[in-house]
């Protein structure tokens, strides 16, 4: 520094500050998740049994992520940032992420425009058969796209090879779409337990690498995530599926918390106790976590018949809330 | 080509060598598990060294089997087959019928039903059945019969025996030279020396005994029918741990299934029947659980309506299902007299 | 993910001696290379002479890999590939069509569980002699339980072709049955080796002619698996996740439909499919069939779907 005062000088006043900082990391809001807002450097897991819908949830994160602010002059609320998909379950359905982004950029129109269309109704396949859906902005359809990367992970190694390249991936996004990376998805974090937590015992053998233990696994995981935070801020999302039933004979994390729970809401018929299974170090990298299930109740909007309701807790920051939600083709939607 | 030209750890090299896979077509030839076993490398890296092989013998142009799997054969080579492959009639044309003219060989048919039906009737016939020579549109062939509960009577093999030979002869019109040529064939006894027994008192016993089939079939190549009577008897009343017995029972089908295919043989399993409830309704089915339910590819249960025994099929993946009538008579299992008379009244 | 030597062509600086040093540390693929080769230079700098190779060139091709091995695709050309790529195998039951939208996906495993003779069986070989006769592909079904009936192929063959007896049918009809290819498997590791078997007939298929296999079906998959899953040890689970793994890549990488079955067992008064909580990662799409004792109407319903509604269910029925 050659002027010693410049150190001494306002650099930004707290409100220019707050702006900036709105605008190059933005929080994500999206339901069910809204209550609290996510915002670079969390790390979110999302806990549940199968079939609750967390892929779901993931997906509307996404749409969130990849959807511009405005358009046209049309609002969109979007971040306009590119997502980063790690798809370890590969039961990812890209027809599933165009039909949900379609019926959004759809209804957007539909609403500025005073046309109402039934979104509901559109069939997943058809929804992009007829090109003439006349709302349809095919060019930002496009340009969400693109804001889209997506990798599949057969084993471990090729989810630690796809995690050192996600800084590479972000770097070409940003020469070519001249927006950076925000938001990393991994679906779902615990798809290699079983693969390693039986290949510990041939360890010994001398090709360490061939066989990585579930804690050096775990390890590598949570230290490739904080390299590329260091690099770059940016939110992690990771879906957890609970793979022991909750008949298994083990202590329950969270089990009187979720008697409580139980008691408290009847028409919740199931039982939202599960057993941990990831290592200690994955769970200090995560901040923030949610749990999701199915209950027993189903609405029904009178026309298209009945979807089942999920449900939704915030588990880390603590909170004795559950948020109701079912998913229609339009994506989520909270009920009261 | 020699395996040193291959892009592999030299290690793996060695030991390929050292396994006497030294050409690439050896290698192609194997099965990633075998050869992972052979070299006692991890299993993946079995199948890295078999894939590698493949690309390098696909540069220089060598090519493995054209099939699409080693052993896979077409449907329409397993038609032809099938309908080659004889069956063993029951003694009853109804019967029959429903089966799509008898015990299927190379299958396993499980059958079952309250005591007293006639299963060890049936038993008793198929096992004679079995071994009408070939030129009396039999098979010709001999039968195991592995009895766990000590109910094979030899008399009563010989009654049935015996009948099931007159009525050959009877249903083929007299021809005295005929009958004389198979004179020794056509005996009574004859036909007890060619239904070799094994009597089984617990179920450890019965699990030797079936693994021990496999190399039993091996020297005894003209056994067509293998039946167990019954499946069920130990493993019901032995048995503590539910999961193990799944367990048990799940490998044993397992075997069963891979002898039949095997050897093409037919499995006969002789189960007993429990009451199941479903809905609020007790329904009639077989023992020894759903898993097992799935472990036999055909399943017949025989019941009692009115006064007459039926057979139904409960489970098949070619037969439609259907039951018919049956009897068990001094002679063995024939058409039900009902249906008999109601046929010479007509 | 391929090997480094399939990538020879295309980066310069992966050279023999790079793959020599890649053998010798047992690495064989791209990403394996991605993740190991830095720990492995590290622990060797001293002998450099014996690798072959160049700490520094060795970690130039690294870069070289991270811009090209991985398949980082974005959601356009994702799109792409599933509309080119991936179609709707349609079942021949009109109401499970609709059901699902068109058929069975390419790409995506389909499971079916159901209590014992609901239809598992006749479902499978209904759809796969639908799929000989109206897409002319090549089936592959693996057999745990002996199920497999030509005769019954045959004659949903022959319905399905029309009544009709034309000139040629029979060879036509041959032609079908001989597309469907059928092996008995009556254990997981032969199962594994199967499917591996399969991968590199099909890495074969690309240059050979002849008929697409573009169905993969495993009846029934949970007889083979409960066998192992019943010990205390994580070893059996371990091979069910990785076989279900390996019928997920290989539906994906070669557009396979991958279907398979599942029994289920009581527990507790209810009924549930067999294999349990670490299992339902593994399919696409689960439905469930049900038939009422001694009638011919299955009823099927939608456990799971990847972009559908769920506990949607119709009824149908396979002609006999």
């Amino acid at each position: 520094m050659e002027n010693p005062r410049a150190w001494l000088l306002v650099n930004e006043t707290a409100k220019a500050m707050f702006g900036r900082m709105e605008k190059e990391r933005p929080s994500l809001v999206f339901p069910p998740l809204n209550h609290f807002s996510i915002r670079a450097g969390d790390v979110v897991e999302i806990t549940g049994p199968s079939p609750s819908a967390k892929s779901e949830i993931l997906l509307q994160a996404a749409i969130h992520c990849i959807l511009p602010w405005e358009w046209n002059g049309i609002c969109f609320r979007g971040l306009e940032m590119v997502v980063a998909y790690i798809d370890l379950d590969c039961r990812f359905d890209v027809l599933r992420l165009a039909q949900v982004l379609k019926l959004r950029i759809m209804s957007a129109y539909g609403s500025t425009h005073g046309t109402c269309r039934d979104s509901d109704k559109v069939s997943p396949r058809n929804s992009f058969m007829d090109s003439q859906a006349d709302h349809l902005d095919h060019e930002l359809f496009l340009s969400c796209m693109k804001r889209f990367l997506y990798i599949r992970c057969y084993n471990s190694s090729e989810f630690l090879a796809a995690l050192k390249t996600v800084h590479h991936g972000s770097t070409s996004s940003r020469e070519g779409l001249g927006v950076s990376l925000y938001v990393l998805i991994i679906d779902s974090i615990g798809a290699f337990h079983w693969n390693h937590r039986a290949c510990q015992p041939l360890t010994k053998d001398g090709n360490t690498w061939e066989k990585l233990s579930l804690e050096k696994l775990t390890e590598n995981v949570v230290q490739e995530i904080k390299n590329i935070q260091d690099v770059q801020p940016l939110i992690v999302l990771a879906s957890k599926a609970t793979i022991f039933g909750s008949a298994t004979p083990t202590i329950h994390a969270h089990r009187g918390h979720s008697e409580g729970l139980k008691n408290k809401n009847k028409d919740v018929g199931n039982n939202f106790s599960y057993r941990e299974y990831m290592s200690p170090l994955w769970q200090s990298l995560v901040t923030k976590k949610a749990f999701v299930g199915i209950s027993d109740v189903v609405s029904s909007d009178g026309r298209n018949g009945e979807f089942p309701t999920y449900v939704c807790e915030w588990i880390k920051p603590h909170e004795d809330h559950l948020y109701k939600f079912v998913v229609r083709n339009n994506g989520i939607c909270m009920v009261s | 080509m020699e395996v040193s030209v291959l892009p592999i750890a030299s290690a793996h090299k060695e030991k390929l060598i050292s396994a006497g896979y030294t050409t690439l077509l050896s290698i192609i030839g194997v099965s990633a598990s075998r050869l992972a076993q052979e070299l006692i490398i991890p299993h993946r890296e079995a199948v890295e060294i078999i894939k590698v092989t493949l690309k390098c013998s696909r540069a220089v142009g060598l090519e493995g089997t054209h099939a699409v799997l080693k052993g896979s054969r077409t449907a329409w080579e397993m038609l032809s087959d099938e309908q080659n492959l004889k069956l063993i009639r029951t003694g009853s044309e109804d019967f029959d019928g429903i089966l799509g003219g008898g015990i299927h060989c190379g299958q396993v048919t499980e059958m079952g039903g309250v005591p007293g039906i006639g299963k060890t009737q049936l038993g008793i016939q198929l096992a004679v059945n079995v071994q009408i020579p070939v030129s009396y549109g039999g098979l010709g062939a001999k039968a195991i019969y592995i009895d766990t509960e000590g109910s094979f009577m030899p008399e009563r093999a010989y009654q049935i025996a015996q009948a099931c030979i007159m009525d050959t002869w009877e249903n083929l019109g007299f021809s005295r030279k005929e009958i004389e040529d198979c004179q020794e064939k056509m005996q009574p006894d004859h036909f007890l020396a060619n239904i070799l027994y094994f009597r089984i008192c617990s179920y450890t016993e019965q699990i030797a005994v079936i693994n021990y089939l496999d190399k039993f079939l091996e020297e005894h190549k003209d056994v067509k029918i293998v039946i167990i009577d019954s499946i069920s008897f130990h493993f019901r009343q032995d048995f503590k741990e539910m999961v193990q017995r799944t367990i048990v029972l799940n490998e044993m089908s397992r075997q069963l299934m891979k002898l039949a295919e095997r050897f093409a043989v037919a499995v006969l399993l002789l189960n007993h029947v429990t009451a199941k409830h479903t809905e609020g309704s007790f329904q009639l089915t077989l023992a020894l659980g759903d898993t097992w339910s799935h472990s036999c590819t055909n399943r017949v249960i025989l019941y009692w309506d009115g006064n007459d025994r039926h057979a139904r099929i409960e489970k098949s993946p070619y037969l439609p299902s259907a039951s018919a009538p049956f009897s068990v008579t001094g002679k063995g299992i024939r058409n039900a007299i009902a249906h008999c008379k109601r046929l010479r009244m007509m | 993910m391929s090997l480094p030597h399939s990538l020879e062509e295309e980066l310069p600086t992966v050279n023999d001696s790079f793959l020599r040093f890649g053998a010798s540390h047992g690495i064989l693929s791209a990403e394996k290379a991605l993740v190991h080769v830095p720990s492995v230079i590290d622990a060797s700098t001293k002998d450099e002479a014996d690798l072959g190779v160049s700490p520094k060139g060795a970690s130039r091709t690294l870069s070289n890999f991270e811009s090209k091995c991985l398949r980082w695709m974005n959601g356009v050309e994702l799109l792409d590939d599933a509309l080119r790529n991936k179609r709707f195998l349609p079942t021949g039951c009109e109401g499970i069509d609709t059901l699902l939208g068109g058929g069975l996906r390419e790409g995506q495993l389909t499971e079916i569980v159901g209590p014992s003779s609901s239809g598992k069986t006749q479902f499978c070989l209904y759809v796969a002699s639908n799929v000989a006769v109206k897409l002319c592909g090549s089936i592959v079904f693996l057999d745990t339980s002996n199920s497999f009936s030509p005769t019954r192929i045959a004659s949903i063959v022959n319905q399905i072709c029309g009544p009709a007896v034309k000139e040629g049918q029979e060879r036509r009809i041959k032609n079908i049955m001989s597309s469907i290819h059928c092996q008995s498997v009556f254990d997981i590791f032969s199962l594994q080796d199967a499917l591996h078997e399969l991968d590199n007939t099909l890495n074969m298929q690309t240059i050979r002619e002849g008929t697409k296999i573009c169905m993969l079906v495993v009846d029934s998959v949970s007889s083979l698996i409960t066998p192992i899953l019943g010990s205390k040890s994580s070893q059996g689970r371990s091979l069910m996740v990785s076989v279900g793994y390996l019928m997920k890549q290989l539906a994906d990488e070669w557009n396979l439909s991958v279907l398979v079955t599942n029994h289920m067992v009581s527990g507790g008064g209810t009924s549930k499919p067999a294999l349990g909580e670490s299992w339902k990662c593994i399919p696409h799409v689960r439905l469930q069939l049900s038939r009422c004792p001694g009638s011919s109407i299955c009823n099927v319903s939608v456990l799971k779907h990847t972009s559908m509604a769920c506990n949607r269910s119709v009824d149908f029925e396979i002609p006999n």
